[in-house]
Parts: C-alpha cells; sequence; structure tokens
C-alpha cells in the first residue's frame, strides 16, 4: 500500500486572507499562530484538522452552543462578585451584582418595532393606524427594545438554573471564602489577563507567547491556587477530579501563576457544579503541580508547537480520528465523514465564521 | 408534615416566575433581591432533603458472581433445569432482590449462580 504524500494542501494566500485580521497569527508564515491560548492549543492537540476549521478559519456551528454559552455566563457572574468583594463590597451587595448580571446576561434585547396601544396596551406587530383590539387610535409607534430570555432546548442548561447555581454557589461558599492575592501593584488578582513570552522563538524569528484569562488567585490553607469553575450535569466525584491531572488548560493556568504572579502556585482550585434539573450540587476539587510537572509541560508545549509550524510550512492540518467521538463527539465530525471533494459545502451550510484571537482581552 | 415541607410555602415560586419573566432591566434592587432570597430557601429545602438522602437516585444493585457451592439447593436447581432440558453443569441462575429469577447455559460448562 503506497501512503500518499501529495496530500490536499490549502493555498497560501487563503491561508492569508483567513488570517489577515487575527493579531494571534504569523505576518510571515501565513496559518503559524504566534499567540496561543489553552483553548487553541487544546484544540491543536486533540486534532490538528479540528484547529484548522476552529481556529485558522475560524468556523463556529451555526446552532446555538448551549453548554458553552451557559458555561461563560456562570463564569462571568462570579467574576462580577468575586471583583465587587475584591473592592470592598459586602456579601449581599456582591451577591446582588452576580444575580442582576446573571438575569441580563441571559437573554437579549431586540429591537422591536411593534405597536402598543396606549388605551388597553394591546401589542401587535401588523401595519395599522387603530388597535385591532379595541379600536383606539391613540397608538405608541415608537422602536423600543424587547426582552428575550433564553430559551435552549436543554433540561439543565436554564435562565433559571443559572440564577440558581449563582445564588446557592455563593450561599455554600460564604462562610470560607477564599482570600484573593493581592498584586504587587496593589490591584486584587481577580479577572486578570495574562501574556506570557515563551522562551521559544519560531523559525521565523517570531517570539511564541501564551495567553489567557485567570478568573482568580487565591491564597488557600499553606499555598496559592487559581480559581477554576467547572460545570457538569454528572454527579461529582474524585474521579471527576482526576481528569484534570494531567490537564493542558490546568497545566497552562498554573504556569502562568507561577511566572507572570511571581508566587509559588501550589496548582488549581476547582469549584465544579453539577447542574442538574431541580438542583446544583458543588464539590470543590484540586489539581496539584509541582515545578517539575510545569516544566514538563513548558517543554512539551514547545515540542508541539515545532508541530504546529511543521503543519503551517506543509499547510496542511491532519485529522486525529481518534478525537472524533470525545467531548460529547466534535462538531467537525460531520464534515470530516464526507468525501474531501463534497466538505466545503457542508461547512458553508452548517458553520458560521468568528475569529478566536487570544490576544483580545476580555 | 415534614420539615421541609413547611419550607416549601416559604419559596414563593409564582413571585420567582413574575420577576422572571420580566424584562431585567426592569427589575430594582428590591426584586433582585426577593429572587435570591426565594432561591436561598429553595436551597435550603433542598439541602434538608438532600441530607435525608431524598434527592439521590438509588444505586443499581451490583451483578456479584457467586460459585454454585453445597449450600445453594442443589434440589431446586435440577429441578428448573430439568424442566428446561438442559444439563444442571451447564445452568446459570440469576436471582434479583426483587425475586427475578433467569436461566441461561454457562459457556464455560460450570455451574455457576449469579446473584444480584
Amino acid at each position: 500500500m503506497t501512503v500518499i504524500q501529495d496530500y490536499q494542501r490549502i493555498s497560501e494566500d487563503a491561508l492569508r486572507a483567513y488570517t489577515k485580521n487575527n493579531t494571534a497569527f504569523s505576518k510571515n508564515l501565513p496559518g503559524l499562530q504566534i499567540a496561543w491560548d489553552s483553548h487553541s492549543y487544546g484544540t491543536f492537540l486533540e486534532c490538528p484538522r479540528k484547529y484548522f476549521y476552529s481556529i485558522i478559519i475560524g468556523y463556529q456551528t451555526k446552532t446555538p452552543q448551549v453548554h458553552l454559552l451557559w458555561g461563560l455566563a456562570y463564569h462571568e457572574c462570579l467574576e462580577k462578585y468575586d471583583k465587587a468583594r475584591s473592592e470592598g463590597m459586602s456579601y449581599e451587595d456582591a451577591t446582588r451584582i452576580a444575580v442582576r448580571h446573571a438575569l441580563l446576561v441571559s437573554g437579549s434585547h431586540v429591537q422591536s418595532t411593534s405597536t402598543i396601544c396606549k388605551d388597553c396596551a394591546y401589542e401587535f406587530d401588523e401595519p395599522s393606524e387603530i388597535c385591532p383590539a379595541c379600536a383606539s387610535e391613540k397608538l405608541d409607534k415608537t422602536p423600543r427594545k424587547k426582552w428575550y430570555p433564553w430559551n435552549f432546548h436543554d433540561q439543565n442548561k436554564t435562565r433559571f438554573n443559572l440564577v440558581r447555581s449563582i445564588v446557592w454557589y455563593l450561599d455554600q461558599f460564604k462562610e470560607n471564602d477564599l482570600k484573593t492575592v493581592q498584586l504587587s501593584n496593589g490591584k486584587p488578582a481577580v479577572e486578570y489577563s495574562f501574556q506570557m513570552d515563551l522562551d521559544i522563538k519560531a523559525a521565523t524569528g517570531e517570539q511564541y507567547i501564551y495567553c489567557g484569562h485567570l478568573d482568580r488567585v487565591v491564597e488557600y490553607g499553606a499555598g496559592y491556587y487559581i480559581v477554576d469553575r467547572k460545570t457538569s450535569k454528572n454527579t461529582i466525584t474524585k474521579k471527576y477530579f482526576e481528569q484534570y491531572s494531567p490537564d493542558t488548560q490546568m497545566s497552562g493556568y498554573a504556569a502562568a501563576g507561577r511566572i507572570v504572579l511571581d508566587k509559588p502556585l501550589a496548582g488549581v482550585l476547582i469549584d465544579a457544579v453539577q447542574v442538574a434539573v431541580t438542583f446544583s450540587r458543588f464539590q470543590r476539587g484540586f489539581a496539584p503541580r509541582t515545578a517539575g510537572l510545569l516544566d514538563e509541560w513548558l517543554g512539551n508545549l514547545g515540542f508541539w508547537l515545532e508541530y504546529a509550524e511543521h503543519c503551517a510550512r506543509k499547510r496542511h492540518w491532519p485529522m486525529n480520528d481518534k478525537s472524533c467521538s470525545h467531548y460529547g463527539g466534535c462538531p467537525f465530525q460531520g464534515v470530516c465523514s464526507r468525501d474531501p471533494s463534497v466538505r466545503q459545502r457542508f461547512l458553508n451550510a452548517d458553520f458560521t465564521r468568528q475569529i478566536w484571537d487570544p490576544l483580545i482581552q476580555r | 408534615m415534614a420539615e421541609h415541607e413547611n419550607k416549601m410555602d416559604e419559596v414563593d415560586v409564582e413571585s420567582l416566575n413574575i420577576l422572571f419573566a420580566k424584562d431585567p432591566l426592569e427589575l430594582t434592587d428590591n426584586d433582585v433581591d426577593r429572587i435570591t432570597e426565594n432561591l436561598r430557601k429553595s436551597r435550603e429545602l433542598w439541602a434538608k432533603k438532600d441530607a435525608a438522602g431524598l434527592t439521590r437516585k438509588a444505586a443499581k444493585p451490583r451483578k456479584r458472581k457467586v460459585e454454585l457451592t453445597s449450600e445453594i439447593n442443589q434440589e431446586i436447581l435440577t429441578d428448573i433445569a430439568c424442566n428446561l432440558d438442559i444439563q444442571p453443569a451447564k445452568v446459570i441462575v440469576e436471582v434479583g432482590t426483587a425475586g427475578f429469577l433467569s436461566l441461561g447455559e454457562s459457556d464455560d460448562c460450570n455451574s455457576r449462580l449469579s446473584a444480584y
């Protein structure tokens, strides 16, 4: 059997066009990412083809990614709380900010052109000079924004369960509130975006960067920890926490914390929530990282970045077809399972493009 | 009436539903606090149920393989096997906690009892 080495390559011009507005990519070698974060790196490790589709080209599914949206909202709300607390706000006031944010972020305001009757308050969309309900001519046609709450087809990741999870989390961990670390500039280590130069350069001479966002750095017991929050629909067990050691996202956080904050980080403290239909249950676990483990992680990172550069030079990102069913199934499985000649049609039909640029700070 | 049932009355579900249906920009601080307070009460209620073991699904009994020994009523086993026209030496008897019983032939010709 002959191994086909003349695989299909994307053109240099197309690659350049895809990444021209993404500041994380090399200007010298199209398709080479210079600034990495845990999401792009993790995607590359999972499957270079998935990385090519979702990070380089930026394909995202058209259907709302319920778990992602819910998780982001959950993170944001608790960050609001952490920040308010670190600025000296009381528990009750900070909780109110988080709950209000949860209510607001779990829906959207959409411009409405409906008409409201000033007499009977009936609201209608059809063009009319009189109210269809009471025949009044006193109509309010002022354009206004109308509130539409989330309406996902998921019984666990609902708007109500988001607000409930926020309130229950803050209620459960009220007493043993973790102590936020103060940075050398006097600011609390909350919502901390970092960029660290890696001791590796691409062949183009560009310095690789690892960047990301730390929710919070805390003192807990005798050590310093990065706090990360995770959501799951399953029961949180000891085995659940074991999946984070080793784990590139957690190691990246810990490595960043050690280098950027200049603190002897003990690892990552994970507050996990099981979101069920009628309850949210919380468990606190740890992903410890020694200095040796972090050095090893950085070594591996350098190795994989060399491979990413190799892919960019070849203008080819091969499939890792052992990953297709991981993490609930790859969104591109339906594309990769088709003949290469028809894939673009499926990409055009089912995906939109959105740039993932790790250098854009939150 | 159990204690958690008393608590249930304190969770104002109707009020919660009304507040959740509103445009969040129109909610006052008092509205947000009412939501929070109601959800705290619901947690208190749930925590009591949880502590009483009422919120977790009963785990499925684990299947255990038990070697056939003389303590097992060989006579009954042989009767059952004869009725099914199979050799007692090849019988597997599976007994469930709710009186469930099923039979099948052992692939290794060793008589075994599988009990749940």
